[in-house]
């Protein structure tokens, strides 16, 4: 039999439904300026004060202007690579990390363990792991996007902790079955953790694609400069540049629609992985 | 497989990837491909035919580009492909130098990677320096090149600095290049289309200035049936300057040079008080725009194309470019902005305030590049190369008969369709340009107001060649007489205090002992 909801319990979701709205328009209506604002000519934009709900006519000038221009596209192309390759080889390498951490009969297990925490608290510094990078001949490459920052331990733990929770038997089953460790991870850990590992891998795509410093810090070529960065010179270019004469700044219109180009790619993949996001992460965090 | 073997594959797996985090510091890393082997230098010096016509010490030229790295604030989104970059391809070819740019969008950037290559001893071979505060702290790090050792290999360089050369130097040396400054360009812009719709002349003392932007403002002038067009706008406490000029003082922050070569400081002018009583009317009037001192470019322009007000304080350059400007007719069909001379006033007409022995960029060399002779003659090669003749028309224009033409009498002619091509260039005016000219062929739409920007009578400050003494706090200082100036035009704080103002200015922050200190160095600088 299904249970009536009081009215205290009607009027309980209809206030969460309220907020919840409420929400929504706060974050959502930010978002569809953007939009509006790229395929506005800016006229437009300007007569109504700065902001167009409707607009009268559509433009996509904004749009072909910055494909044509080639600088977007091309840090396009450079954010890509850093994010597919970046998410790839972090996702490798902190499996690889994770999974014998999470075994307890790892020899010097604490002491790798402690090992690990102590990155979490203290860092190399700016200008000795500039040193590093340039000694190992990463300046002005794409690696230098990737390598310094390609495995979190942050990460590591949690995917390490998700691995912990997988009942050992399933691995002690395994080992009689004639596997080895190898295959213990390949076809008994992996298939076991789609939602840490789909969790983990957001996180790593969405720092890679928001890749910023290690760009400002390591590569000097401005064909390497990820969308990020070229994104904020955009942007900044108005306020920079506005009395210096010689330089065109962009249009309200092209900025909006650099925001638009830079962030889509990115939001479009969280729909997909959401599904896994919650639970990944509260596995991950406690320890059964 | 054992339990031993076991133990010791998954040792051997934890200690790669923890191999991986130790290899980095904070951030872990990894062995990675080679990157290509750059700075291949030349190796022998042949002297060439081309030489300089205009330097006595033509330097022979070696037989391959010496590679040259700088590093310049500039947005990326400016510079064109390698492979259209016509500028980097003449310097080349004519001075065999394989110039490199590392361009930074802003000059937070710059200053972020400079300081760390510099502290990593990987310094670019030039680069400029924000500020004479970082000049001054680069110089006492040892990090740049002493310029005045240079100077027989650079003698374009230093004539063409002229007076901006003083900003570029520290303790009587020269350690940067000051790039020219482009002029004066501030200045109040009036609507002459509803000045005309109203009978009124163009204003020309500050009494018929306030009279016009009151009465157009009063009137509804965009017809939208509000009250809501402002008087006057701009950006933070400069927009008052013109009053200021009318006055016959400079701005707040202003030390300004006296006919007779002292210098002081408005703020110790009874004239300077009877200006912010002005302002503190115009402000409670409702006349000036409440927002003016959170206002910036962005804002500005906005307002500009929206039409929102009578006046604007602004820069030339920053209202009359087709990005904004364009946008501007088109929401404002008619619209006609005339730039307005000196306002007569209580005791003067000055125009504004104009520092003009400041630069447009410093540009020091590093001094890593000491004992690399072939470097050194590269840099000192390219500084001097775009500070005369064909290197400068190079960085101005383009390339003779391809973007431009010369007649007989020197003046420079674009030719026709080749306009968007050589927009990049100014990034190559190192040492700066000749202003006027320049304008007159590349913004041939706003030459007449830039020239007329240009030669309006101003007050004479001196602010960037003072180097601030270390026991003055300029950043504290400066804070103080902006929140109080503030303070006293929006109401917040009485007139009557003033004085007491300016005691403790003196008192707690040493105002007196810097305008003092200001003239001290400025004397030594003459006389150097």
């Amino acid at each position: 039999m299904i249970k009536r909801a009081t009215i205290g319990e009607k009027i309980f979701d209809s206030a969460i439904y309220f907020v919840l709205a409420v929400l929504f328009v706060v974050y959502f209506v930010p978002l569809i300026y953007v939009v509006i604002s790229s395929v506005t000519p800016y006229s437009e934009v300007a007569r109504s004060g700065g902001l167009v709900i409707i607009p009268k006519e559509i433009t996509l000038s904004a749009y072909s202007q910055i494909f044509k221009q080639g600088l977007i596209p091309r840090a396009l192309g450079v954010t890509v690579f850093v994010t597919v390759v970046g998410t790839s080889l972090s996702m490798a390498l902190s499996v690889l990390l994770a999974y014998p951490l999470s075994k307890q009969t790892l020899p010097g297990r604490k002491f790798i363990l402690q090992a690990l925490v102590f990155t979490m608290y203290f860092s190399g510094g700016l200008i000795p792991t500039y040193l590093i990078v340039r000694q190992m001949g990463m300046l002005n490459t794409v690696w230098a996007m990737i390598i310094p920052s390609v495995v979190s331990t942050y990460n590591v733990m949690l995917i390490r902790n998700y691995f912990q929770n997988i009942p050992a038997e399933l691995f002690e089953a395994a080992t009689i079955d004639g596997c080895g460790p190898t295959r213990s991870l390949l076809s008994i850990a992996l298939p076991l953790s789609p939602p840490v590992l789909m969790t983990i891998m957001l996180f790593y795509m969405v720092s890679f694609w928001n890749t910023f410093y290690a760009a400002i810090y390591y590569i000097n070529d401005p064909n390497l400069r990820p969308l990020q960065v070229i994104l904020r010179d955009i942007l900044n270019s108005v306020v920079g540049n506005m009395e210096n004469v010689d330089v065109n700044i962009p249009s309200m219109t092209i900025q909006m629609a650099s925001i638009v180009v830079t962030s889509v790619p990115i939001i479009l993949v969280y729909p997909f992985i959401q599904k896994h996001f919650t639970k990944g992460i509260m596995m991950g965090a406690v320890k059964g | 497989m054992n339990t031993a073997v076991k133990k010791c594959i998954a040792l051997f797996l934890a200690i790669v990837a923890t191999a991986n985090l130790a290899a980095c510091g904070s951030d872990p890393g990894s062995s990675v491909p080679d990157v290509e082997s750059s700075h291949s230098v030349a190796s022998s010096e042949t002297p060439s035919s081309q030489a300089q016509s205009e330097t006595e010490t033509a330097p022979s030229l070696p037989d391959k580009p010496v590679d040259v790295e700088g590093m310049v604030h500039i947005s990326t989104a400016v510079l064109p492909d390698k492979a259209d970059n016509f500028v980097e391809e003449t310097i080349r070819e004519k001075i065999k130098v394989n110039l490199n740019l590392t361009t930074y969008g802003t000059m937070e950037d710059l200053q972020t990677n400079l300081n760390l290559r510099l502290m990593s001893g990987d310094a670019p071979d030039f680069f400029v320096v924000n500020g004479r505060t970082n000049l001054s702290t680069y110089v006492q790090e040892g990090f740049l090149l002493n310029l005045g050792d240079y100077e027989d290999r650079m003698p374009n360089v230093f004539a063409f600095m002229g007076n901006a050369k003083a900003s570029g130097m520290i303790d009587g040396q020269q350690y940067a290049i000051a790039k020219r400054p482009y002029g004066f360009r501030n200045g109040l812009w009036i609507r002459k289309d509803w000045l005309d719709a109203h009978g009124l002349p163009i204003p020309t003392t500050l009494e018929d200035y306030i009279n016009a932007i009151r009465i157009i403002a009063a009137s509804d002038p965009d017809g939208n049936g509000h009250n809501d067009t402002i008087g006057l706008t701009g950006i933070g406490l400069d927009t008052m300057s013109q009053f200021y000029g009318a006055y016959g003082v400079g701005n707040h922050k202003a030390l300004v040079l006296e006919p007779d070569g002292s210098i002081s400081s408005p703020l110790y002018e009874p004239a300077f008080r009877e200006a912010l009583t002005l302002i503190k009317s115009l402000i409670e009037e409702g006349l000036i725009d409440k927002e003016f001192l959170a206002s910036n470019n962005n804002i500005l322009s906005d307002k500009f194309i929206q039409g929102s007000a009578v006046s604007f304080f602004s820069a030339w350059s920053a209202l009359l470019k087709p990005a904004v400007f364009d946008p501007m007719l088109e929401n404002n069909p008619g619209a006609e902005w005339i730039m307005l001379d000196g306002l007569q006033g209580p005791y003067d007409n000055y125009a504004g305030q104009y520092d003009d022995i400041s630069n447009s960029g410093l540009y020091s060399f590093s001094s890593l590049l000491e004992g690399n002779q072939e470097k050194t003659e590269a840099v000192c090669r390219l500084f001097d190369y775009l500070a005369h003749g064909e290197g400068l028309d190079l960085a101005q224009f383009g390339i003779e008969d391809v973007h431009f033409t010369k007649d007989a009498n020197g003046n420079y002619n674009t030719i026709e369709g080749t306009g968007s091509q050589t927009d990049f260039t100014f990034i190559y005016q190192l040492v700066g340009r000749d202003e006027l000219p320049y304008c007159q062929v590349k913004f041939a739409y706003a030459y007449e107001e830039a020239a007329f920007a240009y030669n309006r009578k101003r007050v004479s400050t001196i602010n960037s060649i003072v180097q601030n003494p270390e026991w003055y706090k300029a950043a504290d200082a400066n804070r103080y007489i902006e929140e109080e100036i503030t303070k006293f035009i929006f109401g917040n704080r009485s007139l009557d205090e003033y004085d007491s103002f300016l005691e403790v200015l003196n008192s707690t922050y040493q105002y007196d002992k810097f305008v003092q200190d200001a003239q001290t160095q400025y004397k030594q600088l003459i006389s150097d």
